[in-house]
């Protein structure tokens, strides 16, 4: 038996109404200022004809501490790293966000600049973003940094325009296929598949969970136009031969991209450009401290090697005497990707990461995150009963492990859905399973990131320990949980997109109307 | 390396707990943690800048920097282009600061707060456009434009798409360079022409330009270059009549006085929400949103994941998910989805949703109609500027165009003699628009008060002389 003591939770649940049922008619939220009287003589009646608007405006009518009050009891209903343990959700790197950064980002000098505004007017966003890049240079050892794509999965669709464009330019008409792993992010396969690219994927060995070696080299071929690979791969499994992987696609005159959304466990220990890697990103969002922001936005900080900086989307940030400009004139550039200059406050948050932990204390986020991994896989295998690790090589895994759930299933029917149901239940929030297919039966995959103490992760192991138990000897309790949440399980929102389901689909108030009323 | 220093930010550096950890996992050196990395791939030489440990010196440092940067509160801005400076109400900021919801991010059961503030923006944007069926948001309007006309050529089977020339150009050049593939592009744009005395979509070219292989009909309403486009519903017409689908791209502040685009026949919105109470944030402020009617085959072709509402098991209570509909998304079916998916601009969707319920129904017919006086006032004022001719004649929606080819002064010399009086002037459409050498974009909002107006009109007025 541990020792950590386990509080008891109970979450708020304050079974809010949904916004429009609080209206009350002439209620207002907030008033506007009146068009002046000597505008008004001026404009006279405006008439726009048909277009103006008689379809009824059914927003509500709510008075100001209404709203406060149901705004603020919706975000007691969450569980961000703020408020709980964001150890659960493997490969997403719910890390501290530093209050400092949040504060600074919502300053009028960086979130009330217009993003066209002449650069002579904005020189410390820029310098923010190109400082930023000099240090992710260093970092990724690549030869230049973009921060236009907001995401991750943005990132990697400018990465694959990026060798489209490399091909073309270089008269390539046929590079028509992408090699990934099973175990990269899926929109590795499908941001390039959005370009038309066919995508070969490769299954992981069964015994050290990495692509096999010769399966990778038959995979390669002349119509290789680029890998998409992730390392370690979502299974915290480094490949150990991953320039020799690199060195065989270049062979074929492929381009090698890093897909290193996740880099928590390499800062400051190895780097893309080392491994001979062509195209890489790093998101801001989770490994450097950006928050996730309820799902973005973020960035996709995309870096490339030098023969491949004429194709980086625009516009680039460059400096010429201490002025710093933007580049849109790029005749080789892949083009517009996202409006303006991206997700700026998020560089701002980076810089500001970087730079106080510096060089050394960068190092040590990857030397924690993994050393925490180590150390909680230990105490997992050790007091959490049901729990195996697959593609057991003995060899140590990096910030985050695949683990199953497969023996608890079958010892007491309760998998890895039923501990999610009830990890809330503790306060704590979903374990994040795996990306699709599923290559272990019942997975889970926690990552305790360098913010976690060694207490918050003694006290989620006892968690875990405690719902295994309970898995035991209470298994109905566990299926129908969560019990202690906001609100129970919703239990008519469809999994599928068949004509069948949509019957039962509610995205907005007026369908649930129909639907459940 | 100081090995003993301990970082606020990573607890385990304490060196007692660190030494425990380092001993249970059996580690003496922090080498022996990477022991599957080998050497040849380790890299220990960075050119780094100096730490600045200490919060207090950080901030500082970066208070510094941020000084360099004109804005709202140093600036009156008259510049739009997609983006403009709009009213923030403090209910949407007080959001923004509540640590729980901006670092949430992909739990679903513990998440039901989260769930219903998108849930409640969802609903909120369907009754602001008259549509049912909505997503998490895409990255920007350029991206959900893209997303929208592929959506066309699947639910036609056709090639092409027909988009006014007056639309947004920077959501245009994302959108077309998202229909690109390696083997040619998915669907082929074609611009139809605008008239160049209104503004309003050439309905004799739409008309000339629909045939069998158009798969959509998309008009930007209000245009990029502020005109109300009056003939909304006749371009649905004739769109419905060939065969394709009509999207509008939609400005949703304009919405409480401007028709709602399913209510005049779109069978597709998009367009940005960065208007519902987004800060500019230099750009980061954007987000992206498609929505349809309440029918099957709109519903499946939406690429990215969404939440859903549904009752729980216990009586009247309401719960959410955003696993509805999962095998859509690229998340499941990786490449077999239609488009990819990816992490968005959620943040910026549930301030929408705290945007539109804190103005309600009046709130936006008041803000619609206070946009469009004040963009009156301003076209007046500066249509009796010397050598300035207003151009694009009807009702503006916080946009309008202002030719300064007869001042003798460009629009880039003007605006850089702005700057000197703390003006941030109006978006330069030079090299971005055909035949608008010299003309400038001039966006005026609910924030311009009279007096700005008279103040900006009055300094450009002194600096053409």
């Amino acid at each position: 038996m541990s020792n950590t003591v386990i509080r008891e939770f109970h979450q708020a649940r304050w079974n809010e109404p949904i916004i429009t049922e609080l209206s009350v008619k002439g209620e207002r939220g907030v008033l506007l200022p009146e068009p002046e009287e000597e505008i008004l003589a001026e404009t006279g009646e405006l008439d726009i004809g048909e277009i103006r608007r008689k379809s009824p405006l059914n927003l509500p009518e709510v008075n100001q501490p209404r709203l406060v009050r149901h705004y603020s009891r919706l975000t007691q209903e969450m569980m961000g790293s703020d408020n709980t343990l964001g150890i659960s959700q493997g490969t997403c790197t719910l890390k501290y966000n530093p209050k400092v950064q949040e504060h600074l980002a919502l300053d009028s000098r960086i979130a009330d600049v217009h993003p066209l505004q002449d650069e002579s007017t904005m020189q410390g966003i820029l310098q923010i973003m190109y400082e930023t890049d000099l240090m992710m240079r260093e970092l990724a050892g690549m030869a230049k940094f973009s921060f236009l794509p907001t995401g991750g999965g943005q990132a990697i669709y400018t990465n694959a325009q990026i060798v489209k464009k490399y091909h073309e330019a270089k008269g390539n008409t046929h590079k028509t296929e992408i090699v990934t792993t099973l175990h990269s992010h899926p929109v590795d396969a499908a941001a390039s598949s959005t370009l038309g690219y066919k995508i070969i994927t490769l299954m992981p060995d069964p015994e050290t969970g990495l692509p096999n070696w010769d399966e990778y080299n038959a995979a390669l071929s002349e119509k290789t136009a680029a890998i998409f690979i992730t390392n370690p791969e979502d299974t915290g499994i480094f490949n150990d031969r991953i320039d020799e992987f690199v060195a065989a696609a270049h062979d074929k005159g492929a381009v090698c991209v890093y897909d290193q959304a996740n880099a928590n466990a390499l800062l400051g220990i190895a780097r893309a450009g080392d491994a001979g890697f062509d195209l890489m990103h790093f998101n801001l969002h989770k490994t450097f401290s950006a928050p996730h922001g309820s799902d973005g936005p973020g960035c996709g900080a995309i870096g490339c090697a030098e023969e491949f900086v004429e194709f980086m989307p625009a516009p680039t940030v460059e400096k010429r005497d201490d002025f710093y400009y933007l580049d849109y004139d790029r005749k080789d550039s892949i083009g517009s990707i996202k409006f303006y200059l991206g997700n700026v406050q998020a560089v701002l948050k980076a810089y500001m990461w970087c730079r106080m932990l510096g060089i050394d204390g960068l190092r040590q986020v990857a030397v924690t995150s993994v050393m925490n991994n180590q150390y909680m896989l230990a105490e997992i295998l050790e007091k959490v009963p049901g729990v195996a690790l697959k593609f057991d090589t003995g060899k140590r895994r990096m910030e985050q492990t695949r683990l199953s759930f497969e023996p608890l299933m079958e010892e007491t029917g309760c998998g890895a859905i039923d501990v999610n149901h009830r990890i809330v239940d503790y306060g704590i929030s979903e374990l994040w399973m795996s990306h699709h297919p599923f290559t272990v039966p019942e997975p889970f995959t926690p990552e305790p990131c360098e913010s976690y103490n060694k207490d918050d992760i003694d006290y989620y192991v006892e968690v875990l320990r405690r719902i295994a138990e309970e898995c035991k000897t209470d298994p109905e309790m566990v299926k129908s949980a969560p019990h202690k949440a906001a609100r129970h399980a919703p239990v008519g929102i469809p999994e599928t997109s068949t004509e069948q389901d949509f019957e039962k689909l509610a995205t907005t108030w007026r369908a649930y109307v129909k639907r459940f009323k | 390396m100081n090995k003993s220093t301990v970082y606020p930010y990573i607890p385990n550096t304490a060196p007692e707990t660190k030494k425990e950890m380092m001993e249970r996992i059996s580690a003496k050196t922090e080498r022996e943690i990477f022991e599957v990395i080998p050497d040849r791939l380790l890299h220990d030489k960075f050119d780094f800048p100096e730490a600045i440990p200490d919060e207090y010196s950080l901030k500082r440092h970066i208070e510094k920097i941020l000084d360099k940067n004109a804005n709202l509160r140093t600036h009156l801005c008259f510049r739009g282009a997609g983006c403009a400076p709009h009213f923030v109400p403090a209910t949407v900021d007080e959001l923004l600061k509540r640590g729980e919801f901006v670092t949430a991010y992909t739990s679903d059961l513990g998440d039901q707060g989260r769930g219903q503030l998108q849930f409640e923006y969802q609903s909120l944007m369907g009754e602001l456009l008259d549509m049912d069926v909505t997503t998490f948001p895409q990255y920007d309007g350029g991206s959900s434009l893209g997303h929208a006309m592929r959506m066309c050529k699947r639910l036609t089977g056709r090639n092409k798409v027909l988009v006014a020339a007056s639309i947004n150009a920077f959501a245009l050049e994302i959108a077309e360079a998202y229909q690109r593939q390696i083997d040619g592009n998915f669907c082929d744009i074609v611009l139809v022409e605008y008239d160049r005395e209104t503004g309003l979509l050439d309905l004799a070219d739409l008309e000339a330009k629909l045939d069998g292989e158009t798969a959509g009909v998309i008009i930007e309403n209000p245009t990029f270059l502020g005109t109300i486009e009056i003939n909304g519903r006749k371009i649905g017409e004739m769109a419905k009549a060939a065969g394709a689908e009509f999207v509008v791209y939609a400005d949703p502040v304009s919405l409480g006085v401007i028709e709602a685009p399913g209510s005049y026949g779109a069978t597709i919105a998009c367009g940005d929400i960065h208007s519902l109470g987004i800060h500019m944030g230099a750009g980061s402020g954007v987000g992206g949103y498609v929505m349809v009617k309440d029918e099957y085959r709109y519903a499946k072709e939406l690429k990215d994941m969404m939440y859903a509402a549904s009752p729980t098991g216990v009586e009247g209570e309401i719960g959410f998910s955003f696993e509805a509909s999962f095998d859509r998304t690229s998340y499941e079916i990786r490449e077999k989805s239609a488009e990819y998916t990816g992490t968005s601009a959620g943040m910026h969707t549930a301030a929408a949703g705290v945007y539109l319920a804190t103005m309600g129904p009046e709130g936006m017919k008041d803000l619609g109609e206070l946009i469009m006086h004040r963009c009156a006032y301003a076209k007046k004022k500066f249509s009796r500027l010397n050598g300035v001719k207003v151009k694009l004649s009807g009702v503006s929606f916080k946009e309008f165009v202002a030719d300064f080819s007869g001042t003798g002064k460009t629009v880039e010399e003007i605006n850089k003699k702005l700057l000197e009086k703390n003006i941030i002037g109006g978006f330069d459409l030079s090299a971005v628009y055909e035949g608008m050498d010299n003309h400038m974009l001039i966006c005026v909002t609910e924030i311009h008060s009279k007096e700005d107006i008279d103040s900006f009109a009055d300094a450009v007025a002194e600096i053409i002389g």
